[in-house]
């Protein structure tokens, strides 16, 4: 992994990761946060996980791809994970591109996807993939 | 303006009729005044009304696709007429930062008022409902006409990602539930 300061901070809250990226990342970098994130999550035995996007204003293919990824390895470690703050322009040239999050749930800021998160870790057995099949919306508001 | 500048002519012809090359140079260094007054004034005037006509049509492009709050974390969009692309597009972008300023959760987009959109529009129109999804906030489509619904079929829309209900009505009692909101009416309120 390259050194350098971290362009990502990642906070514990409980029984969540928050992981804040604070500016866009190239591609060595996005594989130094998956590093670290899926590191993190195993350390503290995490349950959730929320990335937080807000202050990127691109998000090209491969960040994209690699948030994809560091969700379905959180999965295997038994977390979930919500990506928030996507901003309008970069949502929009996302699904004009093509590609959107997956199945990965997304929320508007930080607050709804804790929200998201505690909604859904109440029942952590169904919670999977019963949110997913739900959309994003169903099953986590009440 | 130019009966102005003609009447003056007439007086300056009378008035040096005598002279008549006088008469010469006082019209050599009248005319290209007159006509520079002329020109100023006529050019100001459609300056002025273009400026009028410019933010009509501002006017009437935020008019056109308004974002309402209707509850908490609830927008509302009627659109009325036509949808072309450039519409869809502002729409998209009212929609996207109306989500982020009203931290929107659910969205009715009612297209009862719209008749028909071509297939790059219905596209457009897809393409927003997975952004504002991207952004936290789900979609429900009211008032499709047979015709988009056709459209929407016809381009192979993922319909199982399409929140979709017949009218505004069934859309808002539909978000509505999604957000949690119950709707009483009240004892002894005489149903007109």
């Amino acid at each position: 992994m390259n050194g350098g300061p971290a362009l990502v901070s990642i906070m514990r809250q409980g029984q969540t990761l928050i992981a804040s990226v604070h500016a866009a990342l190239d591609d060595s970098q996005l594989a130094r946060f998956e590093h670290d994130l899926i590191e993190q999550i195993g350390r503290h035995r995490s349950r959730g996980v929320v990335i937080d996007v807000a202050a990127l204003d691109v998000i090209d293919s491969f960040a994209a791809h690699t948030l994809r990824r560091v969700a379905d390895m959180a999965r295997l470690h038994g977390a979930r994970t919500v990506i928030v703050g996507i901003q309008p322009e970069v949502a929009f040239t996302m699904v004009r591109l093509g590609m959107g999050t997956g199945d990965v749930p997304t929320a508007l800021d930080l607050e709804e996807g804790l929200a998201m998160l505690t909604g859904g870790l109440s029942g952590v057995t169904g919670g999977l993939t019963g949110g997913q099949a739900s959309g994003p919306a169903g099953g986590k508001l009440t | 303006m130019l009966l102005l500048r003609d009447v003056l002519a007439r007086s300056l012809f009378e008035k040096y009729q005598r002279d008549f090359s006088l008469l010469n140079e006082v019209l050599d260094a009248y005319e290209p005044a007159a006509n520079r007054i002329a020109n100023t004034v006529a050019v100001s005037f459609v300056d002025e009304r273009e400026r009028v006509i410019r933010q009509q049509q501002d006017a009437i492009r935020e008019l056109s696709t308004p974002v309402l709050p209707v509850r908490e974390r609830l927008l509302i969009l009627p659109i009325i007429g036509v949808l072309d692309s450039e519409r869809a597009r502002q729409l998209t972008e009212q929609l996207l930062t109306g989500i982020r300023t009203h931290r929107a959760k659910v969205v009715v987009i009612d297209i009862t008022g719209s008749p028909d959109v071509d297939e790059a529009v219905a596209n457009h129109l897809v393409q927003t409902v997975d952004a504002s999804r991207l952004m936290g906030a789900s979609v429900i489509i009211t008032g499709l006409s047979p015709k988009i619904a056709q459209t929407l079929v016809t381009i192979g829309v993922d319909l199982s990602k399409m929140n979709t209900i017949g009218d505004l009505q069934g859309g808002l009692e539909e978000a509505e539930r999604l957000l949690g909101f119950t709707v009483t009416r009240k004892e002894g309120v005489p149903s007109s």
